[in-house]
């Protein structure tokens, strides 16, 4: 499975650019014939080019749950909040670069925290190693 | 010739006595506490909850749960919405669930609405989550 991406914004330096296709290339997809191979580019791969910002800030106008995300499953932008701190936004990328792909995620959101925040558990046959059940 | 003058008042008449007895009756009802749940984060789903959650806040049956009023019923987006491009347009594609806060299922329900007019789908979710609210004990 190969998603060519064009890594973009001030956050998109080469050491974390590096990190988020480790993180996604050395994934385990549970089945030996299929790999997944994040190919960072700014030309086209058969036709397709994804385009991942990452910078400061949230962005609440398209995405009102969570400021970051992409636009849609197997759509072909994306922006993350390099805000957030690392590892937390190389993981957000690495998990969002799975939804241009048409990876759906994986958790089950639960009942509010006290303090009001989200909270989510993996879906059955998923555990918190899996970087889908979750957005880091 | 009494009669008919009668006759003539009594669309208002009868107006008027509706609009009265309306304002007898005119307890404020109590809205339901709901919570909304979404098992998905791209900006397309995240935007179809959002719609749910505003919806839910002008509904005259429904209000978005807080700590202050805990949930009693539950929408949940269950996955990821899907989507079809129909010419220039994006059609989003959902399936919403609804359930009580004591976990009873009270039916699920499936649509589409245009992505420029996403409140759209929140309006149908609401609206079905009215007719799932009467199978709640």
């Amino acid at each position: 499975m190969v998603i060519p991406v064009h890594f973009t914004g001030s956050g998109a330096t080469s050491e974390n650019v590096s990190a988020i296709v480790n993180r996604d290339n050395q994934l385990d997809t549970g089945d030996s014939h299929v790999k997944i191979e994040v190919v960072p580019t700014d030309k086209p791969i058969n036709g397709v080019l994804n385009t991942m910002d990452l910078s400061s800030g949230y962005d609440f106008k398209n995405y009102p749950k969570a400021g970051e995300g992409v636009n849609k499953l197997g759509g072909n932008e994306g922006h993350i909040n390099t805000d957030a701190g690392q590892p937390n936004a190389n993981n957000g990328a690495a998990h969002d670069n799975l939804h241009f792909a048409g990876v759906r995620d994986q958790y089950d959101e639960g009942k509010k925290d006290k303090d009001g925040h989200r909270t989510s558990t993996p879906k059955p046959g998923y555990d918190s190693t899996n970087i889908v059940r979750e957005r880091n | 010739m009494q009669i008919r003058i009668v006759w003539r008042r009594l669309p208002s008449t009868v107006v008027i006595f509706c609009v009265a007895a309306g304002m007898l009756n005119a307890v404020p009802s109590k809205r339901t506490p709901v919570d909304v749940r979404c098992n998905g984060d791209d900006a397309l789903t995240q935007r179809t909850c959002a719609a749910v959650e505003n919806g839910l806040k002008s509904s005259p049956d429904f209000i978005l749960s807080a700590e202050s009023s805990p949930a009693e019923l539950v929408i949940t987006i269950p996955t990821n919405v899907d989507w079809k491009k129909v010419g220039k347009r994006t059609k989003v594609i959902y399936l919403a669930e609804f359930s009580s806060s004591g976990h009873q299922t009270l039916g699920n329900t499936k649509g589409a609405c245009w992505d420029h007019a996403i409140s759209t789908c929140a309006t149908q979710i609401i609206r079905q989550l009215k007719v799932a609210a009467r199978k709640a004990h």
